[in-house]
C-alpha cells in the first residue's frame, strides 16, 4: 500500500527512516511533484529486504540557482515522503 | 587514446590518462575491493588466516586476471623510467583487469547472502566512520605517479586474487563459478547499450516497450536482462535533455552496460551536476544545451538504474541498424555527450 499517487506534491523527510539510508541527503526537506510510481521493486541482489513503494520524485534546483528549465529527478521511497501543500 | 600527426600521444593527454587511472584505482580499492574483504571478514565468511593462506606469492597460476606477461612490460617500462604510450596502456589494462577481478568476486556464494548494500554500509556510504582513507598522492611528475600506479595496481591484484583463493579455499565457491562469473564480468560492455539505443531509434514499437518495461525489453536483442531492479530509460527529445548520476554511490545499470565512464564516480561529478547542469556541462564536457531545452538530472538510487536514449543525429536516415550503434558512445548513454553524426567525422 503507497500513501502517494503520481500528481501529488510530496517533501522529503528530514530524519533517515529504519532500515532505508537510500535518498541523497542534499534532497532533505525539499519539495517536488511525483512523476511516477514503481510499487515495490523486489531488488534482493542491492538490499536483503525490500524497501516500500518506490516513486520518480521531479525537485527544482536548490536555492540560489536561477536556471527555470533544469530539475532533477530522484527516485525515492514511500517512507522518506511527506505531502507538501 | 587521442593521438596528434605524428601519432604520439600529447603530455597533457598522458596526464589526463594517469589522473583518470589514479582516480579509478582508488575508487575501485576503496569502494569495491577492500570493504567487500572487510564484510567478510567481519561476518565470518572468510578468516584473516585464509587470506594469508592464499597469498599468491606463495606460487600458483592466477584465477582471475594479472597477466604476468603484462605486468613485466609494465614492470620494465618502470625500472627505465620514461613515461609513453605503451607504458600508460599497460597501466590501464591492468587496471581493467583489476576491475574484472573484482567483478568476478561478487558472486552467489555457498551459506552466505551477500547484497550490494552490505557493501555500501561497509564502505562508509552513511557512515564517514567507516570510510577507508585515500592513499596520497605526493609525486607531481608523471614518471613517478606511473611507477606509484604500477606499485598500487600489484598490491591490489595480490589482495584479489588472495581473496578470490580463499572464497574457493573455504568453500565458498569454486574455480568454476570464479571463471564464468569472470568471463560474463569482462563480456559486458556499452555495446550492448548501443546495440538498445539503434534498436530503439529503428522500432519506434521497441522502444515504446522499452521507455515502460526497461529490463523486460531488453531480452528482444538476446540481452540478459540483469537483476539490479528496475531500468530507468530517460529519453532524449528536442525539448528535454536527460543527464544521469548516482550521488550516493554509483549506481548504473553496469550488468547491462559494463561500467560508466570513470568521472562518473568523481565527487566533483556527482556534487555539481545536480547543483546547476546546464554551466556544469559545458565546463565539463564541452556540451552547450540551448537555454530552452529543459534538462533533467536522474539521481538514481539504486531500485532503479537510469539510462539516457540518447537521440538520433541528423544524416543518419541511409544507416541500419548496425551502422546506427557503432555511432554510440558510452558518455551519450548517461547524457554528458550527444551521438556524434557520421558529416561531422
Amino acid at each position: 500500500m503507497t500513501a502517494f499517487a503520481v500528481g501529488d506534491r510530496v517533501r522529503v523527510r528530514d530524519s533517515v527512516p529504519d532500515g532505508n539510508p537510500r535518498t541523497p541527503g542534499y534532497l532533505r526537506g525539499r519539495a517536488g511533484v511525483i512523476v511516477r510510481s514503481y510499487g515495490v521493486v523486489v531488488n534482493p541482489l542491492d538490499h536483503h529486504a525490500p524497501y516500500p513503494p518506490l516513486h520518480s520524485v521531479v525537485f527544482p534546483l536548490g536555492e540560489g540557482v536561477t536556471d527555470p528549465h533544469a530539475e532533477v529527478l530522484a527516485d525515492l521511497h514511500d517512507d522518506w515522503l511527506e505531502r507538501a501543500e | 587514446m587521442t593521438s596528434n600527426d605524428e601519432g604520439h600521444v600529447h603530455i597533457h593527454e598522458m596526464e589526463s590518462h594517469i589522473e583518470a587511472v589514479e582516480t579509478d584505482l582508488e575508487y575501485f580499492r576503496r569502494k569495491r575491493l577492500e570493504p567487500r574483504v572487510l564484510h567478510f571478514l567481519r561476518r565470518g565468511i572468510i578468516g584473516f588466516a585464509d587470506l594469508l593462506d592464499a597469498d599468491p606469492r606463495g606460487g600458483g597460476d592466477s584465477l582471475v586476471g594479472d597477466d604476468p606477461q603484462r605486468r613485466e612490460v609494465a614492470g620494465e617500462a618502470g625500472s627505465a623510467g620514461p613515461i609513453d604510450e605503451a607504458r600508460i596502456r599497460a597501466i590501464e589494462d591492468r587496471l581493467d583487469a583489476l576491475v574484472h577481478a573484482i567483478a568476478a568476486t561478487t558472486l552467489p556464494l555457498n551459506g552466505a547472502t551477500v547484497a550490494i548494500e552490505d557493501g555500501r554500509r561497509e564502505r562508509g556510504d552513511y557512515d564517514g566512520f567507516f570510510r577507508i582513507t585515500p592513499r596520497p598522492l605526493d609525486a607531481t611528475d608523471l614518471a613517478t605517479r606511473a611507477a606509484t600506479l604500477e606499485r598500487r595496481l600489484d598490491d591490489d591484484h595480490r589482495l584479489v586474487e588472495a581473496f578470490t583463493r580463499a572464497l574457493i579455499a573455504c568453500g565458498r565457491t569454486t574455480a568454476e563459478a570464479i571463471r564464468a562469473r569472470h568471463e560474463q564480468a569482462t563480456s559486458t560492455g556499452y555495446h550492448n547499450g548501443a546495440r538498445i539505443v539503434a534498436r530503439a531509434w529503428v522500432d519506434p514499437a521497441f522502444k515504446q516497450r522499452l521507455l515502460e518495461t526497461g529490463r523486460a525489453a531488453v531480452r528482444e536483442l538476446d540481452i540478459p536482462p540483469g537483476k539490479l531492479g528496475r531500468l530507468g530509460v530517460a529519453e532524449n527529445t528536442d525539448d528535454v535533455h536527460n543527464i544521469v548520476v548516482c550521488t550516493l554511490c554509483s549506481c548504473y545499470p553496469h550488468d547491462l552496460l559494463g561500467n560508466p565512464p570513470w568521472w562518473y564516480r568523481t565527487d566533483t561529478y556527482k556534487q555539481r551536476i545536480v547543483e546547476d547542469p546546464r554551466p556544469v556541462m559545458a565546463e565539463m564536457f564541452d556540451l552547450e544545451i540551448p537555454e530552452d531545452t529543459r534538462i533533467r538530472v536522474h539521481d538514481s538510487t539504486s531500485d532503479v538504474r537510469w539510462m539516457v536514449l540518447p537521440q538520433r543525429p541528423p544524416g543518419t536516415d541511409h544507416l541500419d541498424e548496425e551502422a546506427l550503434a557503432a555511432l554510440v558512445t558510452p558518455e551519450s548513454l548517461v547524457g554528458a555527450a550527444l551521438v556524434p553524426s557520421p558529416d561531422d567525422a
